[in-house]
């Protein structure tokens, strides 16, 4: 990875001349710029994952209709996101071509704050153009900033708490508070929204605190960003989620034409239709009707 | 159910994140490369968590043990180069901020940690090695400034702080001057009894490696791909080289002339009065590497003339040992490290052999012939580890301690070569 490692190592360099010579304002203003500069893509990969959110509803349906043939399903998948204009690989499209930029940035900054002998000979390996840029003049990177050396972990886990809140606020904003906390996977996306901020948190012990600080700019910046495209919502960080998104309702239109939507007070989740009709293996119309 | 992300898709990415970020993101894992000493005697290590001793007289074809082992409390890890004592104890700083003595008149030592009283410890990971000269131990800090202690009861004889990075290089002393660098780009001068700063002078760049003092003037390599000629009396840069690396060496010097490699992996013989260069060696493709530890100067018989002939050894980055002729800048023999890794730390010369340490523990330290670049012979930590936990190390004789001061003293004066080997990290 040192064709990516590499040009953020000496882009980080290039730019902590400009700033003081204040590495931890360097990684700050260094990680906002990159996720500035890759905020199209992470537009684009908002909006494509909303898009598929508001479709669930709809996919829902079509997985149940057509649950006995795949290739009907499918065909009718394609057919409904071609009639929305949605495009189900511009979801993770965008979160692999901020991949390597998440890699080199992350890497250059761990290099950068080389605190080791080994670490200090593998960065001379890693600046671009020093014959005209000089860039290892700037060498060492003041790494001491408050109680903080950049170039080893926090000795008194401030920073792995901020990586911690704020990985979890970005999660819970991604992930809209289910509308049945029993079904399972709402269960084990509660568990993920929960263990996957510990687990970096857990990481952020052993890394360097300079690290952290890019954790915790890059999960602001990114939650700064969601907010500003309008498709966030607030209360899902206290699980107060606007919509059922298990509910079937009234707007959605239906492909039987038979099928009506139900009135308020009958409504069911999928997950409990879901249930019902495997326990009597009925025709999903029939059992609409007997509702009705 | 709606939902942004699937769980199944949030466990995946999450686990693939900290995967490649792990591997590709992180720090290296490495601290640092085993630091080497020498009484002229034995071969003193310091890595990681271990002080070694190494008996380099075989004691069978190819077979040398590591004598004496001792581990730093706490598992704490400790890479400068030891200082040896008077009395043979052996004196290292380590990760934990402690300077420790290790005495070696036992099989296992309880360390003792010098200046435990201070009210001012260090604040930091110690990096370099120690230096000792007529009971007093200095040591440079890995965040700032130097320490000196008196051996003699472990206190704290003072403490310079005035720094502005690190000190990771070995200080060296003439009569009362005290002389280090740091990775401040400063190079200091300070009364060795008092800590007093006598000059400081900028060097334009970081320092990792100590200077050498000759003919009055320092001689030092920066992190700007310079060595500078520096007055010892005024800290004033006199005369500049250009290299093709940083140099992290401390230059070694024989009949005026000095030697030292570059971390782009060229060697230089370049003259101590001009700065010109006599010769340096050419880029090999093959053998492309830095130069990080101090080179040797070793006397070989040319096989054909039978004449002596000196040689001049480095280790590389590129895992190579190289000998160049001394005059001429000619390779004589280069010999791959056996099994393939790094050399990095400062060589010392003892018998036919030179003496180094790599980054693994299957071969530790080695010593390869200056005739021919062969390996005669390595330590297997792992192995030898293994054996310490059955068999006691054994400790140094009170005969042994009592000839220390004479063997040390012999071991250091050897040449100017081994000197600097022996006193720097």
């Amino acid at each position: 990875m040192d064709f990516l490692t590499n040009p953020f190592t000496t882009a980080l360099l290039f730019l902590y001349q400009f700033l003081a010579n204040n590495l931890i304002l360097t990684i700050i203003i260094f990680t906002v710029l990159t996720r500035l500069v890759t905020f199209p893509l992470t537009a684009a990969q908002i909006k494509s994952s909303k898009s598929m959110q508001e479709l669930q509803p709809k996919m829902k349906k079509l997985q149940e209709k057509y649950k006995n043939d795949r290739e009907k399903l499918a065909a009718e998948q394609m057919k409904l996101y071609k009639e929305h204009g949605v495009n189900p690989l511009m979801g993770c499209l965008p979160l692999l071509i901020q991949f390597p930029v998440l890699i080199g940035l992350y890497g250059a900054i761990g290099r950068a704050v080389a605190s080791t002998p080994l670490q200090l000979l593998d960065l001379n390996h890693r600046i671009i153009g020093n014959d005209v840029l000089h860039l290892s003049r700037l060498i060492p990177l003041g790494n001491h900033f408050l109680w903080l050396n950049l170039g080893q972990p926090d000795p008194l886990y401030i920073l792995p708490v901020l990586v911690v809140v704020s990985t979890w606020m970005q999660s819970k904003l991604m992930t809209p508070t289910p509308s049945d906390p029993k079904d399972p996977s709402a269960a084990m996306s509660r568990n993920m929204t929960m263990m996957m901020p510990l687990m970096i948190g857990l990481f952020s012990l052993q890394f360097a605190s300079g690290l952290s600080i890019y954790w915790v700019t890059s999960n602001v910046t990114y939650i700064a960003q969601y907010l500003l495209t309008g498709k966030a919502d607030i209360r899902n960080l206290f699980g107060r989620a606007p919509a059922s998104p298990g509910v079937v309702t009234p707007e959605i239109e239906d492909e039987s034409p038979k099928k009506k939507a139900l009135p308020a007070n009958t409504r069911e989740t999928a997950a409990v239709r879901s249930k019902k009709k495997r326990s009597n293996a009925q025709p999903v119309k029939a059992k609409a009707g007997k509702t009705k | 159910m709606k939902r942004f992300l699937r769980p199944r898709q949030l466990v995946f990415g999450a686990a693939l994140l900290l995967v490649v970020l792990t591997a590709c993101g992180t720090p290296l894992a490495g601290e640092s490369w085993a630091g080497i000493s020498t009484d002229g005697k034995y071969i003193y290590v310091a890595w990681k968590d271990s002080i070694i001793r190494v008996n380099p007289v075989a004691t069978g074809p190819e077979v040398r043990q590591v004598a004496w082992i001792a581990k730093v409390p706490g598992g704490a890890h400790a890479y400068g180069a030891p200082a040896i004592g008077p009395d043979k104890t052996l004196y290292v700083g380590a990760y934990d901020k402690k300077v420790y003595a290790f005495p070696q008149n036992t099989s296992q030592p309880t360390p003792t940690v010098l200046g435990s009283g201070s009210a001012n410890p260090p604040a930091d990971r110690i990096i370099g090695g120690p230096l000792l000269q007529n009971n007093v131990l200095y040591i440079g800090m890995g965040d700032k400034g130097v320490k000196a202690y008196n051996v003699g009861d472990g206190s704290e004889k003072w403490t310079f702080d005035k720094t502005g990075a690190g000190v990771w290089s070995t200080p060296i002393l003439d009569g009362n001057t005290l002389y280090f660098s740091s990775l401040d780009h400063f190079l200091y001068a300070l009364d060795s009894s008092s800590g007093n700063l006598i000059w400081k002078s900028d060097m334009g760049a970081a320092i990792a490696g100590a200077p050498l003092l000759y003919n009055s003037f320092l001689y030092v390599g920066t992190f700007d791909d310079q060595l500078l000629k520096v007055s010892a009396d005024g800290g004033k840069i006199v005369n500049k080289f250009q290299s093709q690396g940083w140099i992290w060496a401390t230059p070694i010097v024989k009949d005026n002339i000095l030697y030292v490699g570059d971390l782009a992996g060229y060697v230089y013989a370049i003259d101590s009065d001009s700065l010109t260069v006599k010769w340096k060696t050419t880029y090999t493709p093959d053998y492309t590497g830095g130069i990080r530890g101090n080179a040797v100067i070793a006397t070989i018989q040319d096989p054909q003339s039978k004449a002596n002939t000196d040689i001049v050894i480095v280790g590389s980055e590129n895992k190579y040992l190289f000998a160049f002729n001394r005059d001429t800048g000619a390779r004589v023999w280069v010999s791959a490290i056996s099994n393939d890794d790094q050399v990095l730390s400062n060589l010392i010369v003892m018998g036919d052999d030179v003496i180094f340490t790599t980054l693994a523990d299957s071969e530790i330290v080695a010593g390869f012939n200056v005739n021919n670049g062969k390996r005669d012979w390595y330590i297997n930590l792992t192995n030898d580890q293994t054996v310490q936990q059955t068999a006691t190390s054994v400790p140094l004789s009170a005969t042994e301690q009592a000839g220390a001061t004479q063997t040390a003293a012999q071991g250091t004066t050897t040449t100017a070569a081994t000197t600097a080997a022996t006193q720097a990290q």
